[in-house]
């Protein structure tokens, strides 16, 4: 809606309110000076009558006399001619019939009360005094019906009576212009002042119409004003007026009046001692809205003159929102503060066009300068390291191109003494309309603490804590760049060397982890002076080294480094009163010969270092091609030996255990075979070693346990024998440590239904070096389950004769590599004879393994050794050819010669042999 | 009562009226200017059995007036503007109507008074009508005029109407005949009260002539 749209409306609403107005003026008028005719028409007619009672009461004649007809004229000719008009006063005020009856009965009146008063009122006067009076109603048209009376009263006059009207002394046609003319003038005059007076209230109510328009704008305005706005009395401070807004921001009801006493505050007083036009003051103050709600509000007081009288102006605004955000604003800008003070980070603030830079104090602080340094950017980016300051520039720019979202970038920047220190600069920039920057701002943070620790932890993330020696990752890549190296350049030779200290984990349990890694530190420093600058060593893992040959000059050299090895090692390391010698097996893989990979080297290296451990450790091994097999081969036997146990490849085969006094077979031992796919029957000893070192001894042990226990049982109750055959079956070391041994045992006895005490567990002297009390615990709760414990192969380990009284044995199997000597002649029988009676003297049966000559038996017999197993008894056979054996055995009951020498037999009634089954 | 019905009411109610006050302005009309009973001309000239006496060589007016009519009010008026235009040139008798019987002081009343205050008016009391009955004169008001020779010049009323002030061609006839000895008229219509007990022509309201 344009401007002039609105002004027309707003002029056709005061045209129409100015028309409302008058009528309403007019209205008045009309309803007014009916009254004062009515009252004037009763008061003349009062008076006319009071006239005519007073002037001319009687008419006489002679002595006689009678009310005078004026009197009567005055009462009736009167009072009719007041009532009518009158009653159109009270019924009809204000209409125009009404004030035209007023004007005729006016006028008629008038004419009365001059006959009445018999000419004392100058006839003119009161006609013109009477069109006068009519020119109150300001309508001329009233004027009409009175002048028409007055020209039938002059006609009238001038037909019957013209003297009344022209006079005697002048002419009458000149008397009549005359007369005319003094009508004409007057009602021409009242006329005019009708119409001006008319244009005059006309006047008065556009203006009071426009007044009106004006004051219901202003009061619209003030009124929807969000504002509240008040007026108070500058003498008394009593509320003038006030809108809404205002009631409802100071909490009260549309209708209660306010409380001046609310605006009571210092800015009030300063105002009201102020004169009009000095300058608006400002209070602000809480206060409780209408709804119950708190909210601030500012009282502005000025003081303004308002009419005739001056007030105090009060707008009151809510700035409850304001002063949260002024909170909200103080308490980002503190948090903003404190953040920057917490995170301890400088600030800066670019100006792009201009090159200035706000350097914030935090920001000089960092880098030791002066407060008063240049505020250019130039203070910033002429410290960056100059290696760093192309990249820095990329990342700026970038960021200032749009296309990254924020700017970071990690530099060194001058330190006032001198040095550089790493920081962290972070900023954002800030766009005109059209994308371009022009302004930046971020933070910067000395992050050179955290560079320290990245490179320590780089440095920890490649070097081993212990020893600092580069680690198993370090190496390879070294090793790998050597593997590349060797590929680029014809010639290049290189070496690893695999160095794993022998018995070092002994070491380590024996004197503790402390003295163990001084161990490996000292060992270390060791290694180190043997090698060359170009040389890497490196802690492999727990007690493995590894070692880099650079530049390999000759074959040679290889073996020298490792024999400069072995002889550091032969000096004993000293700590404190311990003394510690100790030797490494060193596995050498030669490079780049095929390696393609780093780690094939290591791979190689380390077979070659596990050969240098199976020959007898303390020596270095290179690796050859039949090495490779070997451990090729060995692999391949781990991965059957894994898939055989979970395929239940394994049988077993038992072989008996024979009395040398009855040739009475005593009990069996299990012995496991390994059937494999292809029909080849693999022994323990090809595949024993391997299930030892994978641990898969444990699965197997425990197979073999329970399946000798279910298989024998049933045996023993076929062929019962006095006391009942026995099961002897190895146990390794490893089985021995598991936690539910005993457990097992004594589950796999229960299920099987094996008969008690005849269950016998070989085990190895390996399984004495662990001379812990639980392992002690275990062995005796294995007696206790009335399992006998035979010493396997006595005399090939690292048996101590004192194991023999600490651990609750119960027989000596004396290993078949002494046996196998008897027949040479030389001293081995004197040890076969010294074990028996050492067995003897223990109480301990002794049982010789491998007997396979009659010689060897003789032997044994003479030596008086007990018990006897071996091929000249029979080999082992499998469990339906054990049953065959029992059949065969207990069906004989003298020795006739087997197929394999003594064919033992099977007394299955109780025998007179009481040593041989006490010693059982 | 629609607004139609009510103006037609109103229409009506106001011609009534008009016509009402019409017919009662027609009847004051008619009693104002209804003139007083003449029983006898006026004597030609002085009558000789007079009790007023007259001055030859001088101009004499003689009113008779009832002094209780208040129309006469009125022609005392005119009398003294009469008087005040004619001083020294006529001599003036007012004489006022004192019936038989009544009090002595039955005539003194205002216009007993206001005539005797009038420079050259002479007040005497007509005792019982007679000098009315000399003069032929029955209402009150009626003025003559005498010159100085004692011809009758003037008879008749010298207001317009009845008790009505204001211009007339009776007193400007007197006027005329004492400055100019000349008038365009010589006699005028009396308009006032009866100084007659008996009504004989026109009186009461509707003016019935009594016997």
């Amino acid at each position: 809606m344009t401007a002039h749209t609105t002004d027309r409306l707003g002029a056709a609403s005061v045209a129409a309110r100015t028309g409302e107005l008058l009528h309403e003026q007019q209205l008045r008028i009309y309803t007014q000076t009916d009254r004062l005719f009515a009252g004037l028409l009763l008061t003349e007619w009062l008076a006319g009558i009071g006239a005519a009672v007073w002037l001319s009461p009687r008419t006489w004649m002679g002595q006689v006399s009678q009310t005078h007809l004026h009197v009567w004229a005055a009462v009736y000719l009167g009072g009719a001619i007041a009532v009518f008009p009158l009653a159109l006063v009270l019924t009809r005020s204000g209409k125009a019939s009404t004030r035209h009856i007023i004007a005729v009965a006016q006028m008629l009146m008038s004419g009365l009360l001059i006959q009445l008063t018999g000419g004392r009122i100058e006839t003119h006067f009161h006609v013109f005094g009477s069109l006068a009076f009519l020119s109150f109603y300001r309508d001329w048209r009233v004027l009409v019906p009175a002048t028409l009376i007055v020209a039938a009263d002059h006609f009238l006059r001038g037909l019957y009576w013209p003297q009344s009207v022209f006079g005697i002394l002048a002419a009458g046609q000149w008397r009549w212009a005359e007369h005319a003319g003094w009508v004409l003038f007057e009602d021409v005059f009242l006329i005019a002042s009708c119409r001006r007076g008319f244009q005059e209230m006309q006047n008065v109510a556009e203006r009071s119409a426009e007044l009106e328009a004006s004051e219901a704008r202003y009061r619209a305005i003030m009124e929807q004003s969000a504002e509240g706005i008040c007026l108070l009395d500058a003498a008394t401070t009593e509320v003038i007026e006030c809108n809404a807004a205002s009631r409802y921001l100071l909490g009260f009801a549309d209708t209660e009046p306010i409380d001046p006493r609310v605006f009571a505050s210092l800015e009030l007083s300063q105002r009201l001692a102020n004169p009009v036009g000095s300058d608006s003051t400002t209070h602000e103050c809480p206060r409780v809205r209408r709804d119950g709600c708190l909210v601030y509000l500012s009282m502005t007081f000025s003081r303004i003159s308002y009419g005739a009288r001056e007030v105090i102006c009060v707008v009151l605004r809510d700035t409850t929102e304001r002063q949260r955000t002024e909170e909200a604003l103080r308490h980002s800008e503190e948090r903003y503060a404190l953040a920057a003070l917490g995170a301890n980070d400088g600030l800066w603030d670019w100006d792009i066009k201009s090159g200035n830079a706000y350097l914030s104090r935090r920001w000089k602080q960092m880098l030791g300068l002066d407060e008063h340094i240049g505020s250019n950017a130039a203070e910033w980016f002429d410290r960056i390291h100059a290696d760093d300051r192309p990249e820095f520039d990329l990342a700026l720019a970038a960021h200032l191109d749009g296309r990254t979202a924020y700017f970071e970038h990690e530099h060194r920047i001058l330190h006032a003494d001198g040095t550089y220190r790493w920081v962290l600069s972070r900023g954002v920039a800030v766009r005109s309309e059209h994308g371009e920057p022009s302004r930046m701002a971020g933070s910067q943070a000395d992050v050179t603490d955290r560079h320290v620790i990245e490179e320590q932890l780089r440095h920890d993330a490649l070097h081993d804590a212990l020893t600092s020696l580069p680690n198993r990752a370090l190496f390879s890549e070294l090793l790998e760049r050597a593997v590349r190296r060797a590929r680029r350049h014809d010639g290049y030779s290189f070496a690893v060397l695999f160095v794993d200290l022998d018995r070092f984990k002994v070491i380590n349990d024996s004197l503790g982890h402390l003295i163990g890694d001084q161990l490996l530190k000292g060992v270390a420093e060791r290694l180190k002076a043997c090698l060359r600058d170009g040389d890497v060593i490196a802690r492999f893992g727990g007690d493995e080294l590894t070692i880099l040959v650079d530049e390999l000059q000759g074959s040679d050299a290889v073996h020298d480094v490792a024999i400069r090895i072995q002889d550091a090692l032969k000096t004993p390391f000293v700590f404190g009163r311990h003394e510690i010698c100790v030797t490494a097996s060193i596995g050498v893989a030669v490079g780049p010969a095929d390696y393609d990979r780093g780690a094939e080297l290591l791979r190689d290296a380390d077979i070659a270092m596990y050969q240098a451990k199976m020959l007898g450790k303390n020596r270095h091994e290179v690796f050859d091609v039949a090495m490779h097999r070997r451990a090729l081969a060995r692999l391949t036997l781990e991965t059957d030996l894994r898939h055989a146990i979970d395929r239940q490849e394994f049988v077993l085969h038992f072989q008996p255990i024979v009395s040398l006094a009855s040739k009475a077979i005593v009990g069996v031992e299990a012995l496991v075979r390994w059937q494999r796919p292809d029909g080849r029957c693999v022994l323990p000893i090809e595949f024993m070693a391997v299930a030892e070192e994978t641990g898969l001894i444990v699965p197997l042990g425990t197979w073999g346990l329970q399946e000798a226990c279910k298989q024998m049982a049933p045996l023993q109750r076929e062929f019962p024998t006095s006391p009942p055959l026995s099961i002897a079956v190895n146990v390794a070391t490893r089985q021995l440590k598991q936690p539910k041994f005993i457990e097992q045992v004594a589950s796999i006895i229960r299920n099987a239904g094996l008969a008690p005490g005849t269950l016998h567990l070989e085990i190895t002297e390996s399984a004495m070096l662990d001379s812990s009390e639980a392992m002690l615990t275990k062995l005796r709760q294995l007696k206790e389950l009335g399992i006998q414990l035979y010493l396997d192969d006595f005399g090939t380990g690292y048996s101590s004769l004192s194991y023999l009284h600490r651990f609750p044995l119960d027989v000596i199997k004396i290993d078949r590599s002494f046996i196998n000597r008897i027949d040479a002649r030389s001293g081995d029988d004197t040890l076969v004879a010294a074990i028996v009676t050492l067995g003897k003297k223990l109480g301990m049966g002794v049982i010789a393994e491998g007997v396979e000559t009659a010689a060897q038996l003789r032997q044994l017999e003479s030596n008086h050794c007990q018990l006897a197993q071996g091929f000249l008894f029979s080999p082992a056979v499998d469990a339906a050819g054990l049953r065959d054996l029992f059949r065969a055995a207990s069906s004989a009951d003298h020795m006739v010669p087997g197929a394999h020498g003594i064919r033992p037999v099977l007394t299955l009634r109780p025998t007179s042999d009481d040593q041989v089954a006490q010693a059982v | 009562m629609s607004g139609r019905v009510k103006t037609l009411v109103l229409v009506f109610a106001g011609l009534a009226w008009l016509a009402s006050l019409g017919v009662g302005l027609s009847v004051l009309w008619q009693y104002e200017h209804a003139p007083g009973a003449v029983i006898a001309a006026a004597p030609s000239s002085w009558p000789p059995h007079t009790g007023i006496g007259r001055v030859p060589g001088r101009a004499t007016l003689v009113m008779l007036v009832h002094p209780q009519c208040p129309c006469s009010r009125a022609s005392v008026g005119e009398l003294a503007l009469i008087m005040a235009r004619a001083q020294g040139v006529v001599d003036a008798h007012v004489l006022f109507y004192q019936p038989a019987g009544a009090s002595s002081n039955w005539h003194e009343t205002d216009l007993w008074s206001a005539a005797a205050a009038i420079p050259g008016v002479d007040v005497a009391v007509d005792e019982d009508g007679a000098e009315a009955d000399r003069f032929g004169v029955a209402t009150s008001g009626h003025t003559l005029l005498y010159d100085d020779r004692g011809q009758l010049q003037f008879t008749g009323g010298i207001t317009a109407s009845r008790g009505h002030s204001g211009d007339n061609a009776g007193r400007s006839a007197i006027v005329s005949l004492l400055l100019h000895h000349a008038a365009e008229q010589r006699s005028t219509s009396v308009f006032g009260c009866s100084l007659l007990d008996r009504c004989l022509t026109r009186c009461g309201l509707f003016g019935r002539t009594l016997s």
